[in-house]
This record gives structure tokens, C-alpha cells and sequence, in this order.
């Protein structure tokens, strides 16, 4: 796929299938390229995570430079440090790049807050003098820069595949309709394949993406 | 009858799926606001098993010209920059001289000499240590004096590290070798032997976790 392609249902397989066999290969341009198709057929779901993991915590601009912060983390440090094979593996990896992000925004607009409130960085001519606040500023900061490395670290190191941990754990009706989302059916066909109506499809969809959610905790916090 | 939820949700799907590029922003907008946190939770794990958007060519051209997927973009064109000129380029942004930073290091971590840890960052800036021993206490410290965000710090690391082993052709070759050139180096560096390292030889060359 390219730019001024199309795509259809399992571009994302394609398309990492074609970064992976690039990296086997030792082929950086083509993983770059690669790399870069994925990023941007994945961006409206990545924008998508960052406004609805962000609600209520972080403001329209906030949440713009989530997405931004999203894309550069990605681009910067996933593609050498993503190890897996599978979509199932991405997007597990991507969401939690995501929360990441999110988390440093937030992390970010209280840092320049402290900062501003403790004043500019000065030179070294008052070293005698007992600890400033903006000492006080910049030891707080740099213990959370600390964590904030250490968490990334962590972040790079690929997680399981959730949906093949969740899928086998829900029930048969709330598998067949994630299995219908997942391979890209159109209202009309789900609901002719289950033989329900339209408000019943969305009912049933709203009960599966609950149960999928009460999963994803259950999955992070193990 | 369906809930205003599950309409919406039901909605956003239909137009997902559709490639009709749904915003997340306005469904939770048409949403009544003591239920759009709850929305949010449905359409965040509903985006987890989302297919590929069916988009057509004007749509994918769109979404490239998005304005937060240019720096990404432009990362993935750039060649990394090393540590050294990172930590010179925010340094002189900051309007401080080495041994500014050389002396707020020493009394953020209570390290003793700030001669020694001007000498330190000296060859830090001039590629003269390996950045892979540098410690994340260190890279904290100095992002917080320097008034970066830490994630300017750390350079893209190279680009092969030990998944995979590239071939060196044009560009990207130049780019690939940097990168094992710098695991060559770490390798092959010896750790710092005679005196027992002392708490800035530790943040300069005890490793992540010193």
C-alpha cells in the first residue's frame, strides 16, 4: 500500500507482514517505509485512544500533542524496539504507547507549572546559598524524569497479545460479534449472519466491547 | 430500544468501518456528559479489535498530510543525532556554560568535585563516553537542569540492537553502521578500573541503573 493506494480489511497484516519480513531482512529503508505506512493507516486509531483514555484528564490541545507525542514515540524508538510479529502484538504495543503518552503530557504541563512557579534557571554564582526552590523544582523533576525513563523502558518491551489472552474468555455471543468488528463486516451482513436487527446487533456490541474492557483490566492487572 | 450508548458506539462502528474516518471527539460530544466517560471506556476497547478502515486514496492522502504525523515522518527521514550534540544543543538553548550545569549537577546528586564533572560532561558532549552506560539518574538530572523533557535526551538507539543485523548500502547503510559501530564501541569499552567508582563515575558510566 502506499499514499495514494487504498486499503481493505487486514491492511495492517500486510503491511506489518511486509516490516517484519524487512526487518529479518536487515532492510532499514524498507522498514522504514513500511513503518511509515503503518503509522499512517493506524493514526485514526491511535487518535482515537488518545481522546478516549485521555477523557476528562487532559484538554483538547493537551490531547492534540498526545496524538503528536504518539506518532514521534513511534517513529523514534518503535520501530527498532517493537520485537513482535503478529497485529495482535501492535496494538497491544501501541496502546500502551499511547497511555504512555498521555501520561507524559500530563506529566509535562505539571512539570513547566512547577517550573514557572519556582522561576528561571540562573547561573551557579549563588552556590553557597542554601537550596532554592528552583533546586527543590529541579531535584523533584529530575526524579520523575528517572521514572519517566525507567517506565519507557519498560513501555518498548513488547507485551502479550491481549486478544489471543480475551477472545477465548468471552462468551460465544460476544466472540461472534468481536470477530465480525474484527474482520471488517458491514451492519447489513452482521446482521443478516446473526439473524438480528440492527438495535440488536448494537446492543450486543455495546455488552461485548463491556465485557472486552472488564478483560483488559483484569489482563493489566495480572 | 437502544440506549444512547450503544447507538453511538453502533454509529461510530458503522462509520469506521466504512473508512469514513470517525472522530472520537464528536460522538462524545453527542453523548449526554454524565455518559461520555462511559462511551469513551466502550469505543477505547471497541478500537482495540478495529479493522483497517476500508480508505480510498484521498482518504490515505489525508491522513498523511495529518499535522501531528509530520514530525514522526520527519523522524523516520532524519538521521539520529548522537547524545553529545543533543545534550550542546539544549545546554546552549538553556543559555548555560558547561560548568553551570557541571556545578547544578554536583548539587542535585551531591557528587563532590565540579571539576570532575565538568570533565565529565565535556567528553560527553564531545562523543567521548558511552552513552550506553549512562545512567537514567543522570539523563533525569540533566533534562531537569537543562529544562528539556526527557524524551529529547536519549537518542534514537541504534538501529540494530541485537534483534537483527543490517546491510550497509547508501543511506540507511551509513545510518544501520552508526548504529553498530556505537555497539561495537560499548562492547569493547572496558569498565573503568583502579579507584572504586564514585558517585559520578556511577551517573557517567555505572550503567541504566547506577
Amino acid at each position: 500500500m502506499s499514499a495514494t493506494g487504498s486499503t481493505s480489511a487486514g491492511a495492517e497484516g500486510v503491511v506489518l507482514r511486509r516490516f517484519v519480513q524487512a526487518r529479518t531482512a536487515g532492510d532499514a529503508a524498507a522498514m522504514r517505509d513500511a513503518w511509515r505506512e503503518l503509522l499512517t493507516i493506524m493514526f485514526d486509531r491511535l487518535d482515537g485512544w488518545v481522546v478516549s483514555e485521555s477523557f476528562g484528564r487532559l484538554s483538547p490541545q493537551e490531547q492534540d500533542d498526545a496524538v503528536q507525542l504518539t506518532c514521534l514515540k513511534l517513529a523514534r524508538r518503535g520501530i527498532v524496539k517493537f520485537r513482535g510479529t503478529t497485529m495482535g502484538e501492535w496494538v497491544t504495543y501501541a496502546r500502551r504507547v499511547v497511555r504512555g503518552a498521555c501520561i507524559d503530557i500530563q506529566r509535562r504541563e505539571q512539570r513547566h507549572s512547577e517550573r514557572r512557579a519556582a522561576g528561571d534557571l540562573g547561573t551557579s554564582d549563588d552556590d553557597d546559598q542554601p537550596p532554592s526552590a528552583l533546586d527543590r523544582a529541579i531535584a523533584k523533576q529530575a526524579r520523575e524524569y528517572q521514572q519517566q525513563l525507567e517506565d519507557e523502558d519498560e513501555e518498548w518491551e513488547t507485551g502479550r497479545d491481549f486478544l489471543a489472552w480475551a477472545l477465548p474468555r468471552l462468551s460465544e455471543s460476544h466472540r461472534e460479534m468481536i470477530e465480525c468488528d474484527r474482520a471488517g463486516l458491514p451492519i447489513d451482513e452482521i446482521m443478516a449472519r446473526m439473524g438480528r436487527k440492527r438495535d440488536a446487533v448494537y446492543k450486543l456490541r455495546e455488552r461485548a466491547t463491556r465485557a472486552l474492557g472488564d478483560l483488559r483490566k483484569e489482563y493489566e492487572d495480572s | 430500544m437502544t440506549t444512547t450508548i450503544e447507538r453511538l458506539l453502533g454509529q461510530f462502528v458503522d462509520a469506521w468501518t466504512t473508512g469514513g474516518r470517525p472522530d472520537v471527539r464528536d460522538y462524545l460530544a453527542r453523548a449526554p456528559e454524565d455518559e461520555r466517560g462511559e462511551l469513551a471506556e466502550r469505543i477505547s476497547a471497541w478500537l482495540e479489535v478495529a479493522p483497517t478502515p476500508r480508505y480510498d486514496a484521498a482518504a490515505l492522502e489525508r491522513i498523511a498530510a495529518e499535522p501531528a504525523l509530520a514530525p514522526a515522518f520527519a523522524e523516520l527521514e532524519a538521521e539520529p543525532a548522537g547524545l553529545a550534540e543533543q545534550v550542546a544543543a539544549l545546554r546552549e538553548r538553556a543559555g548555560l556554560a558547561v560548568s553551570d550545569v557541571a556545578a547544578r549537577l554536583v548539587a542535585l546528586f551531591h557528587a563532590g568535585d565540579p571539576a570532575r564533572a565538568q570533565t565529565y560532561l565535556e567528553r560527553l558532549e564531545g562523543g567521548d563516553l558511552d552513552e550506553s552506560r549512562l545512567s537514567r539518574r543522570l539523563l533525569g538530572g540533566l533534562a531537569a537542569i537543562l529544562g528539556a523533557d526527557p524524551a529529547e535526551l536519549p537518542a534514537r538507539p541504534a538501529f540494530a540492537t541485537g534483534q537483527t543485523f543490517f546491510r550497509a548500502d547508501g543511506e540507511a547503510g551509513e545510518w544501520v553502521a552508526e548504529g553498530l559501530d556505537a555497539l561495537s564501541r560499548a562492547a569493547m569499552v572496558p569498565a573503568p578500573e583502579g579507584e572504586p567508582l564514585d558517585e559520578l563515575d556511577r551517573l557517567f558510566c555505572g550503567g541504566p541503573d547506577a
